[in-house]
């Protein structure tokens, strides 16, 4: 399976600069993209239109942004972890937030890193190619299934500990 | 007596008895050969003589010799007549008896009366044995013989009186020569010193002489008969010079050499009549022979006298001059021996614990060695009764042994023997009545007791008892002086004795300290000298008072001379002689400086307790433990309106306490009283008092107790609160109005910080958010642009070129300031936690991290250590990268930038230097540039947003820091920012910076 980044992103403008930095550093396959939390919960279920596994394929990568309507990022964070499947997928806080706050509550529901959103474009394709280089071509990412369930408001309080 | 020494006497006795036997008939035949007038009397008859000495020194058991003796000699008496031999034996017989009774009553009288054998020591005893015994004897005799021979018709009645006359005076005169030659020779010995046998020679010769001139007619001088008593002068010389024996010696010879010539027909005696001549001549040599004697014996006694005189002088001499009786007894027995001849001394005292007597000392005469006897003596101990000093010891008489050898109770006999003493005495020496001692002499010859020398010694004795006394007395009295002088030295008073004239007679120890003297110096001399003039000016008035008689007691301050003034208690008490009269004085004196000190001490702090108390302002009362008032100073009498007078005595509890309160006021006395418990005390206690007009009034009040002796008393000190209790109510309806106020006050402020709050926080929220959400947009702009110059490249001609770059500069512009803006919101917002920040890994990560601030581009140094400072990692980041970036924007062109950034560490406060060679700026500027949104310079030469130093100042202040600037322009520029340090040792491991994205 190739690895893929799946980008949680509600901005397009800042899809169009992270895909064409992606495209820069020599990403191969394209990035999946959902514009709002719902959407991405439902991607990593396997729910549809995401059912199509080789077109939408679990991702080795999550970027992860925090400000997005319906559901936030943490949210969608919280939920990722809780999953059986998928609950150890590397996700990656992108945001433009440098609050601390926000760092902390990231790192607390269980987010591999946290990158604020650089504001030259130049610095989008070196960071772009740091990632590629690092999560996608070093990392070994963990085995994955697809979550078991889908409802976005099913979010479990207790986290489950499972064999992934 | 055993039998034996009775065998021995009576042999003895009758060896004796025959011895005189013989001697009486042989003496007795001789005298008959002389009678005249009848044959059986003669004129000179020398039995009679040896019959009273004989009987005299031997005793009258020798009185049957006398008889046999007389008997024998008139029976054999021839007779010119034949007369029966019946007659012959009575006549015999009654001569016999006679002579016997003679004899016997001689001896008897003549120790009666006489003195025995000592008769012719004394001139009064001589006359008595003349006339008392002598003649009443011999009368007897003449008459029992003269009458035995009448009787038997031996010889006529008629001629009774010559007969008688003869047979008297025959007998008499035998008895004054021949009795008084054996009695002195037998019983004195007589020792001449060989000089003065020379002498005896003489006077011998010369008696014989004399009495060869005058009684053998020597020289015929015709008036022979005149000279008859030249004869006298020689005897009295000898009997000067040589006494009784002398004089009785040479009275015999004298009678002996005129009897004969008498007999032979010479001398002055010679009468037709040969009884007559020999009458004449016994009456002579009687009168000589008594002449003779008496003046030996007033010689004798005389001598003797003297003699005793002499040794009484030297005892009492020794007593005198010896203090101890130890040292008077050897000196006594030496007076005794050396004086009245005697050869050894002994002295003995008595052992009262062994009742024994043992010897102290012994004596002898340089001449008289007598070492064993000496040792023998040394060693005796006798007890009461035996031996010499034990006779003397049980009778308590001196007594005088003729001969120790013949003594039955002499146990040191045998050795006196081989060393020759005989005669001793011994004299007790006493005590009172009780014997301590004995003295006793021996002398070499056998001494006959003088009972001059007894009496002597008994006189001596007296003596010697007075001397113990004395010493006794003088013992007890110093001993009693020792004693009186231990209590008087004892005792700290002084004790002082003078007498009229001034002068001290008696200082105690106690006195002669005090004086610095010792009582030596200060006995026998005046007062004046020895207390100073001054002094004994300041006293003499007390001294007149009591020698007038009157005893006086004083206290003065007496300016002693010696050793400075003193306060002295005296007591003056005067002394009285026998009849009255005062003679000096007693006086007792004690040194009360130190009473009169502390009592002046005490009144001074009276004096100071009393200015205390009246001078306090407060009020000062105490009571006894009955609660009567003992003190009221006059703050208490201002404040209770009543004088110390009227308090003084008063219940407090009745004066000053009102009504409802005085029994609580009891009760917790009584308590405190009994128990010791008095919550009250000791602590300040707010109270209700009454003044005396009957006002009550509020007080403050401390009780305190104190002891006072035995007895317990309490201090109150009180305040009259009145004004202070107006002040505190009004302090306190002030206060209360204030606090309402402030309560209102307080909450209006919180609800203005509230407003306040939310207000910021609103704007905060609103920069913030404006600025963060500006930056998607902006960013978007930025993105967009940059793509389309990379698309653009080449394709597109040079203005539109341009364009798309001033589009992308003034997109970056904004984003700039967005940012700044955000950040500074971002700094202004939070509250910054402050740790520990490594600065030097701050700053170098940042010059790291920026390519800016590394040559080529600038020369961006750290000068030594940056310490670790308490900051905000993310504020101080902010910080470095707007000054860096400062320093190394604000340079001349052409001008490679240089910064230097140092630290200096003052107490706990770092202060950063970071220095540039830019451009300076104007100090008229100094403050303007921190503000937000001012730039000093064009926008044109120098691209800034002007937040970049309003964020710096912002930060540090945050972090509790100060900022400043030196600077002038054309001269580069110093910012300096304070923060607090933190030691090494407490900083946690500060965060690795944190390169924040966007």
């Amino acid at each position: 399976m190739p690895r893929t980044i799946l980008l949680v992103e509600d901005s397009d403008d800042d899809v169009f600069f992270m895909t064409r930095a992606f495209t820069a550093a020599g990403l191969l396959t394209p990035l999946a993209r959902v514009d709002n939390g719902q959407k991405a919960i439902d991607y990593l279920s396997g729910k549809p239109p995401y059912d199509d596994h080789t077109r939408f394929p679990l991702p080795s990568l999550i970027l992860l942004d925090l400000k997005m309507p319906f559901l936030s990022g943490f949210e969608v964070l919280r939920w990722i972890r809780n999953q059986s499947g998928c609950a150890r997928v590397p996700v990656i806080v992108f945001t433009t937030s440098n609050q601390e706050r926000d760092v902390e509550t990231a790192y607390e529901l269980g987010a591999n890193a946290y990158v604020v959103k650089p504001d030259h474009i130049d610095e989008c394709s070196d960071l772009a190619a740091l990632i590629k280089r690092f999560w996608l071509d070093a990392n070994v990412p963990p085995p994955l299934k697809p979550a078991e369930t889908g409802a976005a408001t099913e979010i479990s309080r207790t986290p489950r500990t499972e064999n992934v | 007596m055993n039998d034996a020494s009775a065998r021995t006497r009576h042999f003895k006795t009758a060896g004796a008895i025959l011895a005189l036997i013989t001697v009486y008939f042989a003496a007795g035949k001789f005298g008959l050969s002389l009678a005249s007038v009848n044959v059986s009397a003669s004129p000179v008859w020398p039995p009679t003589g040896i019959a009273l000495a004989a009987l005299l020194v031997w005793g009258k058991r020798l009185w049957p010799a006398i008889f046999i003796g007389a008997f024998l000699v008139n029976i054999t008496t021839p007779e010119p007549v034949p007369i029966a031999k019946a007659l012959l034996i009575g006549k015999s017989f009654g001569i016999a008896v006679g002579n016997t009774l003679e004899a016997v009553m001689g001896a008897w009288l003549a120790r009666r009366f006489a003195g025995g054998v000592k008769a012719f020591e004394r001139a009064q005893n001589i006359f008595r044995f003349v006339f008392l015994a002598a003649i009443p004897s011999t009368v007897i005799s003449a008459t029992v013989g003269v009458t035995s021979l009448c009787l038997g018709h031996f010889a006529p009645w008629n001629a009774f009186g010559p007969i008688w006359l003869t047979w008297w005076l025959g007998d008499l005169v035998g008895d004054l020569i021949v009795a008084p030659l054996l009695v002195i020779w037998l019983t004195h010995s007589f020792h001449l010193k060989p000089k003065r046998m020379l002498e005896a020679a003489g006077a011998l010769f010369i008696v014989v002489a004399v009495s060869y001139a005058i009684f053998l007619e020597g020289i015929r001088l015709g008036a022979a008969n005149q000279f008859k008593y030249l004869t006298l002068l020689p005897l009295l010389w000898a009997a000067v010079r040589f006494r009784q024996h002398g004089a009785i010696t040479c009275a015999f010879v004298v009678s002996s050499i005129a009897l004969w010539g008498t007999l032979h027909g010479l001398g002055p005696f010679v009468t037709p009549d040969p009884n007559q001549s020999l009458l004449f001549l016994q009456a002579f040599t009687g009168t000589m022979t008594l002449t003779a004697l008496v003046s030996a014996a007033a010689i004798s006694e005389r001598r003797g006298a003297e003699q005793r005189l002499q040794v009484q002088d030297a005892v009492s001499r020794v007593l005198a001059e010896s203090p101890t009786l130890a040292e008077a007894t050897p000196r006594i027995v030496q007076a005794f021996c050396e004086t009245g001849g005697w050869d050894v001394g002994a002295i003995w005292n008595v052992d009262r614990a062994a009742n024994e007597m043992f010897c102290v000392e012994v004596w002898h005469a340089p001449s008289a060695s007598v070492p064993e006897f000496e040792a023998v003596t040394r060693q005796k101990r006798f007890a009461s009764g035996i031996g010499l000093p034990g006779r003397i010891w049980s009778s308590g008489e001196p007594a005088w042994v003729p001969d120790v050898t013949k003594d039955s109770n002499f146990p040191r006999a045998s050795v006196a023997i081989k060393e020759g003493l005989h005669a001793a005495f011994c004299f007790p020496i006493k005590s009172g009545r009780a014997v301590v001692g004995a003295i006793e002499c021996f002398s070499r010859e056998v001494r006959e007791p003088d009972d001059h020398f007894l009496q002597m010694l008994s006189a001596i004795g007296a003596q010697l008892g007075q001397f113990i006394e004395r010493k006794k007395a003088e013992e007890s009295l110093r001993a009693k002086e020792a004693q009186l002088r231990l209590v008087t030295d004892i005792t700290p008073i002084m004790l002082t004795m003078c007498s009229r004239d001034l002068r001290y007679t008696f200082v105690n120890r106690a006195c002669a300290e005090f004086l610095g003297l010792t009582p030596d110096l200060i006995v026998g001399k005046p007062i004046p000298e020895i207390m100073g003039q001054e002094a004994y000016e300041k006293i003499r008035p007390y001294i007149d008072t009591v020698l007038r008689g009157d005893p006086v007691e004083y206290e003065v301050e007496v300016p002693y001379h010696r050793v400075g003034a003193r306060w002295m208690r005296v007591a003056y008490m005067p002394d009285r002689d026998e009849k009255g009269n005062v003679v000096g004085w007693v006086g007792s004196i004690s040194n009360i400086t130190e009473r009169k000190r502390s009592e002046e001490a005490t009144s001074r702090s009276e004096a100071l307790k009393g200015a205390i108390l009246d001078s306090a302002l407060d009020c000062i009362i105490s009571i006894d433990q009955e609660g009567r008032i003992i003190e009221f100073n006059s703050a208490a009498e201002k404040t209770f309106g009543c004088t110390k007078a009227q308090a003084i005595g008063k219940a407090m509890a009745e004066l000053i306490i009102p009504p409802r309160f005085r029994e609580q006021h009891s009760r917790g006395l009584a308590r405190y009283l009994a128990t010791g418990e008095g919550p009250v005390l000791g602590r300040r206690i707010e109270m209700s008092a009454l003044r005396a007009d009957g006002t009550e009034f509020p007080v403050e009040l401390s009780i305190n107790a104190i002891r006072l002796g035995e007895n317990k008393a309490f201090t109150a000190t009180l305040r009259d609160i009145t004004e202070r209790k107006k002040t505190e109510a009004a302090l306190e309806e002030a206060r209360a109005k204030l606090k309402a106020h402030a309560d209102e006050l307080e909450m209006i402020v919180a609800e203005r910080t509230q407003e306040l709050r939310e207000t910021i926080a609103e704007l905060e929220s609103f920069s913030y958010s404006i600025s963060h959400d500006m930056r998607g947009p902006l960013r978007a702009m930025q993105g967009y642009a940059s793509v389309l110059e990379e698309e653009l490249k080449g394709k597109i001609g040079e203005e539109q070129w341009q364009y798309m770059e001033r589009i992308v500069a003034a997109s970056s512009r904004l984003g700039r300031l967005v940012q700044d803006i955000l950040n500074y919101s971002q700094i202004s917002r939070r509250k910054l936690q402050l740790q520990p920040v490594d600065l030097q890994a701050v700053v170098l990560e940042i010059i790291q991290q920026n390519p800016n601030f590394q040559l080529p581009l600038a020369d961006v140094r750290v000068e030594g250590p940056l310490p670790i400072v308490l900051g905000h990692e993310t504020a101080l980041t902010q910080v470095w990268l707007n000054l860096l970036g400062n320093g190394v924007k604000f340079v001349y062109p052409g001008t490679t930038p240089r910064i230097r950034i140092s630290a200096r560490t003052e107490n706990s406060t770092v202060r950063i230097r970071v220095a540039d060679n830019g451009i300076g700026i104007d100090p008229k500027n100094h403050e303007r540039i921190f503000h937000m949104f001012e730039q000093v310079n064009s926008a044109t030469d120098f691209e800034g947003t002007g937040i970049g130093l309003a964020i710096v100042k912002k930060a540090i202040e945050r972090m509790g820091g100060k900022i400043g600037v030196e600077s002038e322009l054309g001269k580069g520029t110093v910012f300096w920012f304070e923060l607090r340090s933190v030691a090494p040792g407490q900083a946690d491991a500060p965060y690795a910076p944190n390169h924040p994205f966007g």
